[in-house]
């Protein structure tokens, strides 16, 4: 988890001439949350309920190329720093098994309960090989596999309760690219 | 693809083996992570900045 945490705040902040990331936690009415903040490429704020869904990648790669100028993208200077923490608010797909828990015993308990887990594989000969892994090991039951992206957030729309139309991540709920 | 299969070695072997669950020092894990995943010229540049952890309770290696 920190590995992919620290990895995204050094990637995002890479073009910065000084890059700041700051690693900060607290414990909070019986939630434990850890946060990784940086200065690196920010994002609109009026796009933070989908940052807060599954991956939508509002980046080009371009852009992380050094060539901005994508429409409606609005620069770092004028945005919050993007934060991953809460349940992942990175965007891109990436694996947050656990980043919260309502208490440690959860924190716990989340690495022996079943997750549910969403495989985004757009090679067919790959997905078959992880979902055979999978179900050797008794893993597959609450798998869902996609293409890319697209289907992703289709997929995790129809199948997840969306209360107020809001895709909520649970911290059950893992990623594998 | 000879990663992944790594990976999934990995897996399978962690799914197999008894949970010890045991308090985790966060801040020194965190540091470690950092530390491996940045060269010294890197961390030259690089604001670094580490707030008290609370511990967390997980499996230890």
């Amino acid at each position: 988890m920190w590995i992919n945490l620290l990895t995204n705040a050094l990637k995002f902040s890479a073009n910065r001439e000084r890059a700041v990331i700051e690693v900060g936690g607290r414990q909070d009415d019986g939630e434990t949350i850890y946060s990784v903040h940086d200065n690196g490429v920010g994002f609109d704020p009026q796009y933070a309920d989908k940052l807060f869904g599954v991956f939508q990648r509002l980046h080009s790669q371009r852009e992380f190329e050094g060539h901005r100028g994508r429409p409606g993208y609005r620069p770092a200077d004028h945005s919050p720093s993007r934060r991953a923490g809460l349940g992942g608010r990175r965007t891109g797909p990436r694996c947050y098994l656990l980043l919260y828990s309502s208490s440690e015993r959860r924190l716990a308990m989340t690495y022996l309960d079943p997750v549910d887990i969403l495989l985004v594989e757009d090679n067919p000969h790959e997905a078959e090989l992880i979902i055979r892994a999978l179900k050797k090991h008794n893993l597959a039951n609450n798998l869902f596999a996609v293409k890319d992206g697209a289907e992703a957030w289709i997929s995790s729309s129809a199948r997840v309760n969306m209360p107020n139309d809001r895709w909520s991540i649970s911290p059950r709920w893992c990623y594998l690219i | 693809m000879g990663q992944l299969i790594d990976d999934l070695l990995a897996f399978s072997r962690l799914g197999r083996t008894q949970m010890q669950t045991a308090s985790i020092d966060m801040a020194a894990l965190v540091t470690s992570v950092f530390q491996e995943l940045t060269t010294p010229q890197d961390r030259e540049r690089l604001d670094f900045q580490l707030a008290p952890l609370p511990s967390a309770i997980g499996d230890r290696p």
